[in-house]
């Protein structure tokens, strides 16, 4: 391959790239995803109230700086629940994820769980294994954080 | 002294290579479908990709290269030694008169099929055929790759990471052509 025939070939490779990222309003992507992670704190928040309100849970936030194809770098908040002594971490991990709309994971001392997006049916809890996805309930939620968590 | 039953069922290393490019293709082809999804849809809702960010794309499918690249080494690795075997049965059931069979006529008398590629077979081919020497020495330094792949990577392999697949092509491929097999 020549030096010309290789140039040909990195600016084939970088058009396929932009065109492939066309079509679609990244930036408005990136707004909607980052409002879906603070609805998604104020649904956790109303779950967790009661144990708020007791004290037994802290809730505070912290940044996080995300990098994704198209969309760049950006921040968007991490959630830290503070219960007896021990950190738990919801996580942002992206907008760009297979069959979804919007990941966030949740970091405990003993486990981590994910948490998914999908479009038209809210968020989800993917369970292992075999990656099924199960709806966002009280309940499950009650089930997920004990068993990220240390007993 | 009973003869091997030979299957019929043995690779080349050509096929096992060509085997390798389809699947190396196909691995790009799916890597590409799910990162098309990723980024623009149409939605997957296979199980196994659901959830995966861009960055658990690019792991998951390194790995799978990874993997692949494994087994065909050790395919690769086994299917010569199947060769430089049934060259040995060959050999030693057609009763051929080169000093080379003759020599190989006594390892099967004291061994019987039990013979050892590495201990006594490939040692009688450089004894006899001192053009094989190079080739022989690169294959042995190899060996221990194949043994960590045959036998489940359970121990740590020091020099295992040298050897790509090319690499490993190629050692097999100079071995069997020194020694006529191919």
């Amino acid at each position: 391959m020549t030096k010309n025939e290789l140039h040909d070939f990195f600016v084939k490779k970088q058009k396929d790239a932009d065109a492939a990222g066309k079509g679609v309003d990244w930036e408005a992507r990136k707004a909607e995803w980052k409002q879906a992670t603070e609805d998604f704190y104020k649904l956790v928040s109303g779950f967790i109230s009661d144990l708020s309100h007791e004290g037994l849970v802290k809730v505070s936030y912290r940044p996080k700086q995300v990098v994704e194809q198209y969309l760049g770098t950006y921040e968007v908040r991490e959630m830290v629940l503070l219960a007896g002594g021990e950190e738990v971490v919801f996580s942002p991990m992206g907008r760009n994820i297979v069959g979804a709309v919007g990941r966030i994971d949740l970091i405990g001392e003993m486990a981590e769980a994910t948490f998914v997006l999908f479009p038209d049916q809210g968020w989800k809890v993917l369970m292992h294994p075999g990656r099924k996805s199960v709806p966002l309930t009280q309940e499950n939620f009650a089930e997920v954080l004990r068993n990220v968590m240390r007993k | 002294m009973k003869r091997l039953s030979r299957s019929h069922q043995e690779e080349t290393i050509p096929e096992i290579l060509e085997w390798y490019e389809l699947q190396r293709e196909l691995i790009a082809l799916e890597k590409r479908r799910v990162m098309n999804s990723l980024l623009q849809g149409p939605p997957l809702s296979e199980p196994l990709y659901v959830g995966m960010t861009e960055d658990d794309v690019n792991d998951f499918f390194e790995k799978q290269r990874e993997t692949l690249d494994d087994y065909t080494k050790l395919g690769l690795m086994s299917a010569t030694e199947a060769a430089i075997r049934i060259d040995f049965a060959d050999r030693v059931e057609n009763r051929w008169k080169d000093a080379l069979s003759r020599r190989f006529r006594d390892v099967r008398k004291e061994y019987g099929n039990r013979a050892s590629l590495e201990e006594q077979i490939l040692d009688v081919w450089v004894s006899f055929e001192a053009g094989t020497k190079t080739a022989i020495n690169e294959l042995r330094q190899a060996l221990p790759l194949r043994h960590w792949l045959a036998h489940g990577r359970y121990w740590t392999l020091k020099s295992g990471g040298r050897y790509k697949v090319g690499n490993v092509y190629d050692i097999c491929e100079q071995t069997l052509r020194d020694m006529k097999l191919m």
